[in-house]
């Protein structure tokens, strides 16, 4: 399976419970940095819509600590959240990742 | 007259548009709290039939004071949460792999989510680890 590494935005609070994850249904390989709550993750390329995938060619990231020179754009999540709920199509799973 | 049945039999899963599923953690790091390494959602309308996971950790430096150093494979369907596979060890000696693999394979289904994590919860100290999963995804 084709996949592209993405720099994402951590949730979680790193408790058993509440362990420190990507908010998408599929990802691997995850290298993270809590501190400034950031991790890079492959992600199947059929779960990342082009415009999304638009975004991070024109915004490489190279580490983990180094902000994006303009914040993900909320038409770009909004439209990345509709994009998976009809990928998986599983009712009121929803995902909400964020590019940071 | 001649008899007949329209009856087919389903082709079994394997002929069902199957396709490996993988999923893998192969990385060495430091102590760090609990983390999902990866996660793998079955999709609607598919079957995921997982047959392997493998796990393994091994120690590279050593920590002062060593604490737990853990794997783990957990298996989320509907609200109950499974742990499928766990992977620990409190040793404190460079290059003693601890490996485990799952006892059985098993099947999930639309919505069930796989995902692996890691914790070390020592001071100092490396840790290699690698968490796979290879499955057959098919149409259900």
């Amino acid at each position: 399976m084709p996949v592209v590494i993405i720099r994402l935005a951590l949730i979680g609070s790193g408790t058993t419970s509440d362990p420190y994850r990507i908010d998408l249904p599929m990802y691997a390989n995850v290298v993270t940095n809590e501190t400034t709550g950031r991790a890079f993750a492959d992600v199947p390329v059929s779960d990342v819509p082009a415009d999304v995938q638009s975004f991070i060619n024109a915004y490489p990231t190279f580490d983990l600590t180094t902000p994006l020179p303009v914040p993900f754009p909320v038409s770009l999540a909004n439209a990345w959240a509709e994009h998976l709920a009809r990928q998986y199509d599983l009712g009121n799973a929803r995902w909400h990742p964020v590019v940071f | 007259m001649r008899v007949s049945s329209f009856a087919v039999a389903r082709p079994a899963f394997y002929d069902r548009y199957a396709a490996s599923a993988v999923a893998v953690y192969l990385a060495q790091t430091g102590p760090h709290a609990t983390t999902t390494r990866w996660t793998y959602t079955v999709a609607s309308g598919k079957k995921l039939n997982v047959e392997v996971t493998p796990t393994r950790i091994l120690r590279q430096t050593v920590a002062a004071p060593v604490g737990l150093v853990a794997s783990e494979i957990q298996l989320t369907t509907g609200a109950s949460l499974l742990v499928m596979l766990s992977n620990y060890m409190t040793d404190n000696v460079p290059n003693v792999p601890y490996q485990k693999d799952s006892a059985a394979s098993y099947t999930m289904y639309a919505g069930e989510t796989l995902t692996a994590s890691t914790v070390d919860t020592s001071t100092g100290g490396v840790v290699q680890y690698s968490i796979v999963m290879k499955g057959t995804l098919f149409d259900a």
